[in-house]
Protein backbone atom coordinates (compact mmCIF):
# COMPACT_ATOMS: atom_id res chain seq x y z
CA UNK A 1 0.00 0.00 0.00
CA UNK A 2 0.95 3.48 -0.86
CA UNK A 3 2.66 5.13 2.52
CA UNK A 4 2.80 8.70 1.47
CA UNK A 5 1.68 10.83 -1.22
CA UNK A 6 3.23 10.76 -4.61
CA UNK A 7 5.77 13.50 -4.41
CA UNK A 8 8.66 14.97 -7.16
CA UNK A 9 12.03 15.74 -7.25
CA UNK A 10 13.73 18.05 -10.06
CA UNK A 11 16.83 17.60 -10.81
CA UNK A 12 18.73 19.69 -13.38
CA UNK A 13 18.21 17.70 -15.65
CA UNK A 14 16.01 14.88 -14.64
CA UNK A 15 12.74 15.07 -12.61
CA UNK A 16 11.89 12.06 -10.45
CA UNK A 17 8.14 10.96 -9.49
CA UNK A 18 8.49 9.16 -5.92
CA UNK A 19 5.60 6.73 -4.96
CA UNK A 20 6.31 5.04 -1.70
CA UNK A 21 4.85 1.56 -0.60
CA UNK A 22 5.52 -0.87 1.93
CA UNK A 23 5.69 -4.26 0.43
CA UNK A 24 6.59 -7.49 2.27
CA UNK A 25 6.92 -5.21 5.70
CA UNK A 26 9.32 -2.92 4.08
CA UNK A 27 9.21 0.17 2.46
CA UNK A 28 10.07 0.89 -1.23
CA UNK A 29 10.40 3.47 -3.50
CA UNK A 30 9.44 3.38 -6.94
CA UNK A 31 10.69 6.16 -9.13
CA UNK A 32 9.78 7.20 -12.51
CA UNK A 33 11.92 9.38 -14.28
CA UNK A 34 11.17 12.40 -16.89
CA UNK A 35 14.00 11.37 -19.42
CA UNK A 36 12.17 8.14 -20.17
CA UNK A 37 14.07 5.61 -18.50
CA UNK A 38 12.77 2.27 -16.79
CA UNK A 39 10.87 3.19 -13.63
CA UNK A 40 13.31 2.13 -10.94
CA UNK A 41 12.37 0.55 -7.14
CA UNK A 42 14.97 1.10 -4.45
CA UNK A 43 14.85 0.02 -0.87
CA UNK A 44 17.53 0.91 2.00
CA UNK A 45 18.76 -2.00 3.06
CA UNK A 46 21.80 -3.10 5.98
CA UNK A 47 25.30 -3.99 4.49
CA UNK A 48 26.80 -4.62 8.04
CA UNK A 49 25.56 -1.93 10.21
CA UNK A 50 25.67 0.40 7.35
CA UNK A 51 22.22 1.11 5.36
CA UNK A 52 22.71 1.52 1.46
CA UNK A 53 20.60 1.97 -1.09
CA UNK A 54 20.01 -0.92 -3.12
CA UNK A 55 17.35 -1.50 -6.69
CA UNK A 56 15.25 -4.09 -6.26
CA UNK A 57 15.70 -6.14 -8.42
CA UNK A 58 19.68 -6.41 -8.51
CA UNK A 59 21.39 -4.74 -11.65
CA UNK A 60 20.72 -0.76 -11.30
CA UNK A 61 22.97 -0.30 -8.13
CA UNK A 62 24.69 3.05 -9.28
CA UNK A 63 21.50 4.22 -10.03
CA UNK A 64 19.46 3.18 -7.03
CA UNK A 65 22.27 4.92 -4.88
CA UNK A 66 22.04 8.12 -6.65
CA UNK A 67 18.51 8.66 -6.33
CA UNK A 68 17.95 6.95 -3.18
CA UNK A 69 20.53 9.66 -1.89
CA UNK A 70 18.22 12.58 -3.47
CA UNK A 71 14.90 10.45 -1.80
CA UNK A 72 16.62 10.43 1.58
CA UNK A 73 17.59 14.19 1.06
CA UNK A 74 13.98 14.82 0.94
CA UNK A 75 12.45 13.35 2.99
CA UNK A 76 14.94 14.45 5.66
CA UNK A 77 14.14 17.95 4.87
CA UNK A 78 9.96 17.29 4.56
CA UNK B 1 28.20 -12.76 4.40
CA UNK B 2 26.61 -12.79 1.48
CA UNK B 3 26.29 -9.89 -2.23
CA UNK B 4 23.48 -8.24 -2.98
CA UNK B 5 23.92 -5.61 -5.81
CA UNK B 6 27.39 -6.05 -5.15
CA UNK B 7 27.33 -5.00 -1.72
CA UNK B 8 28.20 -7.25 0.87
CA UNK B 9 24.98 -8.03 3.24
CA UNK B 10 24.59 -10.24 5.91
CA UNK B 11 22.54 -13.80 5.14
CA UNK B 12 19.21 -12.68 6.85
CA UNK B 13 19.44 -9.20 4.84
CA UNK B 14 19.93 -11.04 1.78
CA UNK B 15 17.11 -13.59 2.47
CA UNK B 16 15.50 -10.52 3.17
CA UNK B 17 16.04 -8.33 0.00
CA UNK B 18 15.24 -12.11 -2.17
CA UNK B 19 11.77 -11.55 -0.73
CA UNK B 20 10.93 -7.74 -1.36
CA UNK B 21 12.54 -8.39 -4.75
CA UNK B 22 9.93 -11.18 -5.14
CA UNK B 23 7.16 -9.49 -3.51
CA UNK B 24 7.99 -6.32 -6.42
CA UNK B 25 7.71 -8.38 -8.75
CA UNK B 26 4.12 -8.91 -8.52
CA UNK B 27 3.10 -5.47 -7.82
CA UNK B 28 2.20 -4.08 -11.27
CA UNK B 29 0.26 -1.71 -9.25
CA UNK B 30 2.97 0.43 -7.14
CA UNK B 31 2.88 3.49 -9.57
CA UNK B 32 -0.60 3.77 -9.15
CA UNK B 33 -2.64 6.22 -6.90
CA UNK B 34 -5.63 6.19 -7.81
CA UNK B 35 -7.89 2.92 -9.35
CA UNK B 36 -9.89 3.81 -12.04
CA UNK B 37 -11.97 0.94 -12.21
CA UNK B 38 -13.27 1.05 -15.85
CA UNK B 39 -9.39 0.85 -16.50
CA UNK B 40 -9.76 -2.97 -15.20
CA UNK B 41 -6.43 -2.26 -13.75
CA UNK B 42 -5.13 -4.65 -11.05
CA UNK B 43 -5.86 -4.33 -7.92
CA UNK B 44 -4.34 -5.27 -4.06
CA UNK B 45 -6.23 -8.01 -2.98
CA UNK B 46 -5.88 -10.17 0.03
CA UNK B 47 -7.20 -13.59 -0.35
CA UNK B 48 -6.72 -17.13 1.84
CA UNK B 49 -3.59 -18.89 1.09
CA UNK B 50 -3.85 -22.59 -0.02
CA UNK B 51 -3.74 -23.69 3.60
CA UNK B 52 -7.01 -21.83 4.34
CA UNK B 53 -5.14 -20.14 7.61
CA UNK B 54 -3.68 -16.86 6.62
CA UNK B 55 -3.76 -15.15 3.50
CA UNK B 56 -1.71 -13.76 0.70
CA UNK B 57 -1.25 -10.42 -0.74
CA UNK B 58 -1.77 -10.88 -4.58
CA UNK B 59 -3.03 -8.59 -6.98
CA UNK B 60 -5.99 -9.01 -9.39
CA UNK B 61 -7.66 -7.81 -12.33
CA UNK B 62 -10.68 -5.73 -11.39
CA UNK B 63 -13.73 -6.54 -13.11
CA UNK B 64 -15.34 -10.19 -12.21
CA UNK B 65 -15.07 -12.38 -15.77
CA UNK B 66 -17.40 -15.67 -15.77
CA UNK B 67 -15.43 -18.79 -16.78
CA UNK B 68 -17.60 -19.30 -19.73
CA UNK B 69 -16.06 -16.27 -21.29
CA UNK B 70 -13.42 -18.09 -23.91
CA UNK B 71 -11.49 -15.11 -25.28
CA UNK B 72 -10.62 -11.43 -24.54
CA UNK B 73 -13.03 -10.44 -27.76
CA UNK B 74 -15.59 -12.22 -25.84
CA UNK B 75 -14.65 -10.33 -22.68
CA UNK B 76 -14.66 -6.93 -24.66
CA UNK B 77 -17.91 -8.14 -25.68
CA UNK B 78 -19.07 -9.10 -22.45
CA UNK B 79 -18.21 -5.66 -20.76
CA UNK B 80 -19.33 -3.14 -23.23
CA UNK B 81 -21.74 -4.95 -25.66
CA UNK B 82 -22.24 -5.96 -28.84
CA UNK B 83 -24.24 -6.20 -32.25
CA UNK B 84 -24.44 -9.78 -33.42
CA UNK B 85 -24.80 -10.70 -37.16
CA UNK B 86 -28.41 -10.24 -37.42
CA UNK B 87 -27.25 -6.53 -35.74
CA UNK B 88 -29.52 -7.10 -32.92
CA UNK B 89 -27.42 -5.37 -29.85
CA UNK B 90 -26.43 -6.63 -26.63
CA UNK B 91 -26.25 -4.93 -23.55
CA UNK B 92 -22.87 -5.35 -21.77
CA UNK B 93 -22.27 -6.10 -18.28
CA UNK B 94 -20.47 -4.26 -15.37
CA UNK B 95 -18.36 -6.47 -12.92
CA UNK B 96 -16.72 -4.09 -11.43
CA UNK B 97 -18.99 -4.23 -8.23
CA UNK B 98 -21.38 -7.28 -7.14
CA UNK B 99 -25.07 -5.82 -4.97
CA UNK B 100 -25.19 -7.36 -2.01
CA UNK B 101 -28.92 -8.01 -2.64
CA UNK B 102 -28.17 -10.08 -5.66
CA UNK B 103 -24.91 -12.54 -4.91
CA UNK B 104 -26.94 -15.57 -5.34
CA UNK B 105 -29.81 -15.00 -7.57
CA UNK B 106 -29.77 -11.76 -10.34
CA UNK B 107 -32.30 -9.66 -10.41
CA UNK B 108 -34.61 -11.68 -12.65
CA UNK B 109 -34.40 -14.63 -9.91
CA UNK B 110 -31.98 -17.06 -11.66
CA UNK B 111 -28.72 -17.81 -10.33
CA UNK B 112 -26.25 -15.27 -9.76
CA UNK B 113 -22.90 -15.37 -11.27
CA UNK B 114 -21.21 -14.50 -8.11
CA UNK B 115 -23.15 -17.47 -6.36
CA UNK B 116 -19.95 -19.85 -6.38
CA UNK B 117 -17.52 -17.30 -5.35
CA UNK B 118 -19.69 -15.63 -2.82
CA UNK B 119 -19.27 -19.30 -1.24
CA UNK B 120 -16.37 -20.41 -1.94
CA UNK B 121 -13.60 -17.12 -3.17
CA UNK B 122 -14.42 -14.29 -0.65
CA UNK B 123 -11.45 -11.76 -0.17
CA UNK B 124 -10.77 -8.31 1.33
CA UNK B 125 -9.84 -5.31 -1.23
CA UNK B 126 -7.49 -3.00 -0.16
CA UNK B 127 -8.17 0.47 -0.67
CA UNK B 128 -6.86 4.13 1.15
CA UNK B 129 -9.95 5.54 -0.34
CA UNK B 130 -12.46 5.65 -3.11
CA UNK B 131 -13.94 7.98 -5.41
CA UNK B 132 -17.75 8.74 -6.34
CA UNK B 133 -19.79 11.52 -8.02
CA UNK B 134 -22.23 13.92 -6.88
CA UNK B 135 -24.92 15.08 -9.46
CA UNK B 136 -26.21 18.59 -8.85
CA UNK B 137 -29.03 19.55 -10.57
CA UNK B 138 -28.83 23.41 -10.75
CA UNK B 139 -31.88 25.29 -11.27
CA UNK B 140 -32.86 27.11 -14.25
CA UNK B 141 -32.89 31.29 -13.94
CA UNK B 142 -35.68 32.18 -15.07
CA UNK B 143 -38.02 29.29 -14.28
CA UNK B 144 -36.53 28.04 -10.89
CA UNK B 145 -37.29 24.56 -12.10
CA UNK B 146 -33.81 22.01 -11.36
CA UNK B 147 -32.03 21.07 -14.85
CA UNK B 148 -32.27 18.44 -16.66
CA UNK B 149 -28.29 18.05 -16.79
CA UNK B 150 -26.65 17.71 -13.82
CA UNK B 151 -23.29 18.80 -13.10
CA UNK B 152 -20.89 16.21 -11.56
CA UNK B 153 -18.67 17.21 -8.50
CA UNK B 154 -15.83 13.90 -8.11
CA UNK B 155 -15.05 12.83 -3.65
CA UNK B 156 -12.70 11.48 -2.40
CA UNK B 157 -14.06 9.21 0.12
CA UNK B 158 -12.17 7.46 2.93
CA UNK B 159 -12.47 5.61 6.62
CA UNK B 160 -11.51 8.37 9.63
CA UNK B 161 -7.66 7.65 11.16
CA UNK B 162 -7.42 4.67 9.02
CA UNK B 163 -4.25 4.54 6.55
CA UNK B 164 -5.89 1.84 4.37
CA UNK B 165 -9.24 -0.41 4.89
CA UNK B 166 -11.18 -3.66 3.25
CA UNK B 167 -13.83 -4.04 1.12
CA UNK B 168 -15.43 -6.92 0.90
CA UNK B 169 -14.87 -9.01 -2.40
CA UNK B 170 -15.37 -11.92 -4.74
CA UNK B 171 -12.73 -13.19 -7.33
CA UNK B 172 -12.82 -16.13 -9.80
CA UNK B 173 -10.01 -17.55 -11.59
CA UNK B 174 -10.55 -16.74 -15.58
CA UNK B 175 -8.38 -18.55 -18.11
CA UNK B 176 -8.07 -17.24 -21.81
CA UNK B 177 -8.69 -20.93 -24.02
CA UNK B 178 -6.68 -18.94 -27.11
CA UNK B 179 -3.49 -17.73 -25.44
CA UNK B 180 -3.31 -19.66 -22.09
CA UNK B 181 -3.43 -16.79 -20.04
CA UNK B 182 -4.89 -17.09 -16.49
CA UNK B 183 -5.80 -14.32 -14.37
CA UNK B 184 -8.02 -13.80 -10.92
CA UNK B 185 -10.85 -11.13 -11.48
CA UNK B 186 -12.44 -9.45 -8.62
CA UNK B 187 -15.67 -7.59 -8.09
CA UNK B 188 -16.25 -5.12 -4.81
CA UNK B 189 -19.32 -6.10 -3.11
CA UNK B 190 -21.73 -2.86 -2.55
CA UNK B 191 -24.38 -2.25 0.06
CA UNK B 192 -27.01 0.65 0.02
CA UNK B 193 -25.79 3.73 0.79
CA UNK B 194 -25.16 5.28 4.68
CA UNK B 195 -26.12 8.56 5.08
CA UNK B 196 -23.01 10.28 3.63
CA UNK B 197 -22.82 8.15 0.79
CA UNK B 198 -26.63 8.76 -0.27
CA UNK B 199 -25.81 12.32 -0.83
CA UNK B 200 -22.75 11.93 -1.90
CA UNK B 201 -23.50 9.18 -4.57
CA UNK B 202 -26.60 10.23 -5.15
CA UNK B 203 -27.48 8.80 -8.65
CA UNK B 204 -27.41 5.01 -7.28
CA UNK B 205 -27.26 5.27 -3.46
CA UNK B 206 -24.92 2.46 -3.13
CA UNK B 207 -21.83 2.39 -1.55
CA UNK B 208 -18.77 -0.39 -1.25
CA UNK B 209 -19.41 -2.76 1.53
CA UNK B 210 -16.30 -1.70 3.95
CA UNK B 211 -15.78 -3.77 6.49
CA UNK B 212 -14.10 -3.49 10.11
CA UNK B 213 -11.49 -5.84 11.14
CA UNK B 214 -13.87 -8.11 12.53
CA UNK B 215 -16.32 -8.78 9.21
CA UNK B 216 -13.01 -8.66 7.82
CA UNK B 217 -12.19 -11.76 9.50
CA UNK B 218 -15.34 -13.81 9.15
CA UNK B 219 -15.65 -12.89 5.47
CA UNK B 220 -12.25 -14.14 4.50
CA UNK B 221 -12.23 -17.17 7.12
CA UNK B 222 -15.85 -18.11 8.67
CA UNK B 223 -17.93 -21.05 7.42
CA UNK B 224 -20.60 -19.01 6.21
CA UNK B 225 -24.43 -20.00 5.08
CA UNK B 226 -25.56 -17.93 2.28
CA UNK B 227 -27.59 -15.64 4.56
CA UNK B 228 -24.20 -14.44 6.48
CA UNK B 229 -22.62 -13.78 3.67
CA UNK B 230 -25.51 -11.57 2.37
CA UNK B 231 -25.95 -10.22 5.95
CA UNK B 232 -22.04 -9.52 6.16
CA UNK B 233 -21.91 -8.03 2.18
CA UNK B 234 -24.86 -5.63 3.01
CA UNK B 235 -23.16 -3.91 6.15
CA UNK B 236 -23.24 -0.42 6.03
CA UNK B 237 -20.02 1.33 7.51
CA UNK B 238 -21.59 3.82 9.97
CA UNK B 239 -21.22 7.49 8.19
CA UNK B 240 -19.95 9.06 11.14
CA UNK B 241 -16.68 7.06 10.65
CA UNK B 242 -16.11 8.07 6.91
CA UNK B 243 -15.07 11.28 5.48
CA UNK B 244 -15.87 12.57 2.14
CA UNK B 245 -14.31 15.99 0.65
CA UNK B 246 -14.46 17.30 -3.08
CA UNK B 247 -11.28 17.03 -5.23
CA UNK B 248 -10.66 18.80 -8.43
CA UNK B 249 -12.35 17.03 -11.50
CA UNK B 250 -9.18 16.50 -13.31
CA UNK B 251 -8.05 14.49 -10.11
CA UNK B 252 -7.63 10.78 -12.18
CA UNK B 253 -4.35 13.07 -14.21
CA UNK B 254 -2.69 14.62 -10.81
CA UNK B 255 0.05 13.44 -8.95
CA UNK B 256 -1.85 13.55 -5.42
CA UNK B 257 -5.73 12.38 -6.52
CA UNK B 258 -6.86 13.10 -3.11
CA UNK B 259 -6.18 16.98 -2.35
CA UNK B 260 -9.00 18.77 -1.54
CA UNK B 261 -10.95 21.25 -3.83
CA UNK B 262 -13.41 23.86 -2.86
CA UNK B 263 -16.52 24.02 -5.60
CA UNK B 264 -17.64 27.71 -4.67
CA UNK B 265 -21.40 27.06 -6.21
CA UNK B 266 -21.30 23.23 -4.26
CA UNK B 267 -23.79 22.77 -1.27
CA UNK B 268 -22.01 21.27 1.84
CA UNK B 269 -23.07 17.76 2.21
CA UNK B 270 -25.73 17.75 5.29
CA UNK B 271 -26.50 14.12 6.77
CA UNK B 272 -28.03 13.27 10.46
CA UNK B 273 -25.45 11.40 12.42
Amino acid sequence: MQTNPTFEIVLSDITMTVNSHFVASDEVFRIEFSDGRPPLVVHEALGGNRPFWTSIPQGRQKEAEFFGARIAEKLKNK
Amino acid sequence: MCYYNGQKVSRAEFIKLLQLEKAVKKYDFLNRAVHNGFAYAPIAVLKRDTDETNFDIVQMEWGFLPPYLKNREAVSKFRNGYKDEQGKWHIGYTTLNAKAENLFNNEKGNPSIYAEAARKRRCLVLSTGFYEWRHVFPLNKKTGQPLKTSIKYPYYISVKDQEYFYMAGIWQEWTDKDTGEIVQTVSVTTAEANPLMQQVHNSKKRMPTILNDDLAYEWMFGDLNDERITEIALSQYPAKQMDACTIAKEFLATLEPATPFTYEDLPAIEYAI
